[in-house]
């Protein structure tokens, strides 16, 4: 329904290629990932895949330098980081939902619309029009966030975080709290956005199985984590 | 009941296991000890450090002379103030001891009047008069100084009372007591030489008018002597016209034996009558000489009585003079003495002013308490709304200073409100209702006090996370003991001197200070400027802080504690 609907315009922003090579974080509690190897072309949408715990969070903000990492190499666009890690935080926009930041329970939609055009520093009303219409939540726009069901508090994530224009999006935790039976819903608006905007998306998730077809690139995360503990048994 | 223990137990238990964590509970613990001795370290004894506090002498008095001494009680009292250090005395004159006052560079001032060494000089006289000193202070400096004040005063007043007056006073009084017993003494012998001019003067008077009766009675005879003579003169005359005649006719009738007869018993009674008339007129001579002694005599002793009755007239009046200068020494009987030396143990009485009076001690701590609450009230906030706005920080278009004022505007609105809040109750609670353009101005301050508040607990929140309210709180200890708003700040320790004046605390007590009681507009301007810098500097560094800042840290997408 509003997936036909083409967006308005907003500005043809290419993507950027992603080049990174053992990549890893490592802290005093231990590493929150390491040994991470991706290849990203301009446009591509990329799926970090893992339970929770095995770091794709902090890998995701890594990858936008929202983050540092310890080892290995990292360039966007062919330029390295983390010498130009300003350019990078520019022109890449994380969505809500990381645990950092997440949409506001007491807000009304159509008030985290607004925010997030704020925040990218367009006041046009019509781009938030669309963006309703495009997030599936026409004639909803007043209410509030505490009272959506999962599916559309990601489907909301989704649309704020292509508000930007951004070169780079990341789109954190996709089927957070979500049957796996509606989650391919999901990777399509995030495909519908990708492609209307040509930004280069990153998105995490828990099964990698709903990104089959849609993902250009699937990092599992799975392997390298589950095998070591951490003092006390906790979890990061 | 081990269960609920053991419960209790692993609620604490599981701080353990982080840094953080651990920190928490230390710092925890520690807390009251922190709050407890530095409120202690600083009120320890604001009195040992009065001598830290700024105050002004004015030194009007003109000297004065008691018998023969000059008296400058002003310039001894001024001296031994500033050597006695009570205060930190400065001396001014009585404009800028007034100038001072109202913008708070002096705590104190006492003036000392044009006639004080005059009213002490009148001490030993009928009519004493206390020498009145005046101490004046300010609430809108600090409503403790007039509380101290009362201790200034009594200080002052025992000072001048060991230092100065008493021993002047003890020997003046030790000195007119032998002054008026020697006179005494005079007093006594000059009526004795009065009581003998006196007989003297009365017996040359009577020796006098003795004299006087002698040369009159003596004139009297010498008179009649003259008389006397002028008879035998006359009779001498008569008889020898006798004689004459005699011969005439004995010449006339020559041979007439009668005639003959006649004329030698003439020549007979002549001879005998020029004797009786010599005899007569010798003595007469005689008596004159006797007249001219008695009248020497008498002049003689008129002159001895006049002279006496001088001498016994300057003697009178030497001795009326001496009993009235008795007189006029004051004889105090013991009772009169005691309280005239009670009266001059307090010879001074210094009259205490208070400018801008706050009358009671809640009105007074009202700005100290304001100024906390703004704070308290700024922490709380912070608790609730983001120092850093995480959403924002992350936005890739918003600016560091545009993500600083998305977190700081916010809270600057609440404080607003409570703003209002405190100005009413402020209103209807106290007893000092300030004009109502005061509130006008009251509002603007208060909202710059809690903006700058609010700029300083976002920056400790933006360096220090979750930690910065524990800072925020330590400020707030510091606080309350540097910034003056008890007792003047010069009477606590040396380190509460020497970081007040980097504390915007102190700058809003002294502000809410002034516009409340009504002081001078030059504080609260002051006030204001450093205010806003502090304002300016912090918003700067939160900012810088967020600029540089602008990654996350995995204990920020997974917490460790949440406060």
């Amino acid at each position: 329904m509003a997936l036909t609907e083409q967006p308005e315009s907003i500005g043809v922003a290419a993507g950027v290629s992603i080049r990174a090579v053992g990549l890893g974080l490592q802290t005093r509690r231990g590493p929150v990932f390491s040994n991470i190897d991706l290849t990203a072309a301009e446009g591509d949408i990329v799926c970090l895949a893992g339970p929770a715990g095995t770091g794709r969070t902090s890998l995701s903000l890594a990858l936008c330098a929202r983050m540092k990492f310890s080892s290995g190499e990292l360039s966007v666009a062919g330029k390295p980081l983390p010498a130009n890690q300003r350019w990078l935080r520019k022109i890449s926009t994380i969505s809500p939902g990381s645990g950092f930041g997440d949409l506001d329970d007491g807000l009304r939609v159509i008030e985290e619309i607004r925010r997030a055009y704020w925040m990218a520093g367009r006041h046009r009303r019509s781009g938030a029009a669309q963006t309703v219409a495009a997030a599936g939540l026409i004639g909803r726009e007043r209410t509030l966030i505490r009272d959506l069901p999962a599916s559309d508090i990601q489907r909301l994530n989704i649309a704020c975080a292509f508000v930007d224009d951004s070169r780079l999006v990341v789109i954190s935790d996709i089927g957070s709290g979500v049957r796996a039976a509606d989650q391919p819903e999901l990777w399509e608006l995030v495909e519908f956005f990708s492609k209307a905007t040509g930004a280069t998306t990153v998105v995490t998730s828990i099964e990698s199985n709903p990104a089959r077809g849609v993902a250009d690139q699937i990092v599992e995360l799975a392997d390298d984590r589950s095998l070591e503990t951490l003092p006390g048994g906790e979890s990061l | 009941m081990i269960r609920l223990f053991g419960l209790s137990f692993l609620e604490l238990r599981r701080y353990r296991r982080s840094d953080l964590g651990r920190s928490a509970i230390v710092a925890v613990i520690l807390l009251p000890l922190l709050y407890g001795t530095v409120y202690l370290i600083a009120f320890w004894n604001p009195y040992d450090n009065l001598a830290s506090v700024p105050a002004a002498i004015v030194n009007s008095d003109k000297p004065a002379k008691l018998q023969g001494q000059t008296v400058q009680a002003g310039k001894d009292l001024k001296d031994g103030l500033v050597a006695g250090k009570s205060l930190s005395w400065n001396v001014t004159t009585d404009a800028e001891a007034e100038q001072g006052l109202e913008t708070g560079k002096y705590y104190y001032v006492i003036k000392i009047p044009e006639n004080f060494s005059g009213s002490i000089a009148s001490l030993g006289s009928k009519n004493p008069k206390i020498a009145v000193l005046s101490l004046t202070t300010n609430d809108a400096n600090s409503f403790l100084t007039s509380l101290v004040g009362d201790s200034v005063a009594s200080q002052m007043q025992s000072q001048l009372g060991q230092t100065i007056i008493q021993q002047f006073v003890e020997t003046t009084l030790n000195g007119i007591s032998t002054i008026r017993s020697n006179l005494e003494t005079a007093a006594t012998g000059s009526a004795k030489l009065a009581g003998g001019t006196k007989t003297l003067s009365s017996g040359s008077k009577q020796v006098a008018s003795g004299a006087k009766q002698v040369a009159s009675g003596d004139a009297e005879l010498a008179s009649a002597a003259d008389v006397a003579r002028g008879y035998a003169q006359d009779a001498e005359r008569r008889s020898d016209q006798l004689v004459a005649t005699a011969a005439k006719f004995a010449r006339a009738n020559p041979g007439d034996e009668l005639a003959a007869d006649l004329l030698a018993a003439a020549r007979r009674v002549n001879g005998v009558i020029d004797d009786v008339a010599d005899k007569i007129i010798a003595t007469s001579r005689k008596i004159d000489q006797l007249g001219a002694g008695a009248q020497e005599l008498a002049t003689g002793a008129r002159k001895l009585s006049v002279g006496a009755a001088k001498i016994n007239s300057g003697a009178q009046q030497l001795a009326k003079g001496l009993n009235s200068g008795v007189g006029q020494i004051p004889n105090w009987s013991p009772g009169q003495a005691t309280n005239l030396a009670n009266h001059v143990s307090a010879p001074v009485a210094v009259k205490q002013v208070t400018l801008n009076n706050t009358g009671t001690y809640g009105a007074g701590f009202a700005p100290y308490f304001m100024a906390m609450a703004l704070w308290v009230a700024l922490l709380i906030v912070f608790m609730l709304l983001e120092p850093v706005p995480g959403r924002v920080l992350l936005a890739p278009r918003m600016s560091a200073l545009g993500v600083t004022l998305v977190g700081f505007i916010p809270v600057v609105i609440v404080t607003v409100a409570q703003v209002v809040v405190l100005l009413t109750v402020i209103h209807f609670g106290l007893d000092i209702s300030p004009p109502l353009w005061a509130y006008g101005s009251l509002f603007v301050f208060l909202a710059l006090v809690a903006g700058t508040y609010a700029a300083i607990i976002q920056l400790l929140g933006a360096v220090f996370g979750v930690a910065g309210r524990l800072v925020a709180l330590v400020l707030l200890m510091l606080q309350l003991c540097s910034s003056g708003g008890t007792y003047p700040i010069q009477m606590s320790p040396v380190f509460f001197r020497t970081i007040s004046p980097y504390l915007p605390m102190t700058y809003a007590i002294t502000g809410i200070r002034h516009l409340l009681v009504g002081g001078q507009v030059g504080p609260v301007i002051k006030s204001v400027v450093v205010l806003m810098a502090i304002l300016l500097i912090a918003l700067s560094l939160s900012v810088l802080h967020v600029a540089t800042h602008r990654k996350l840290k995995v204990i920020d997408i997974k917490p460790e504690i949440s406060m």
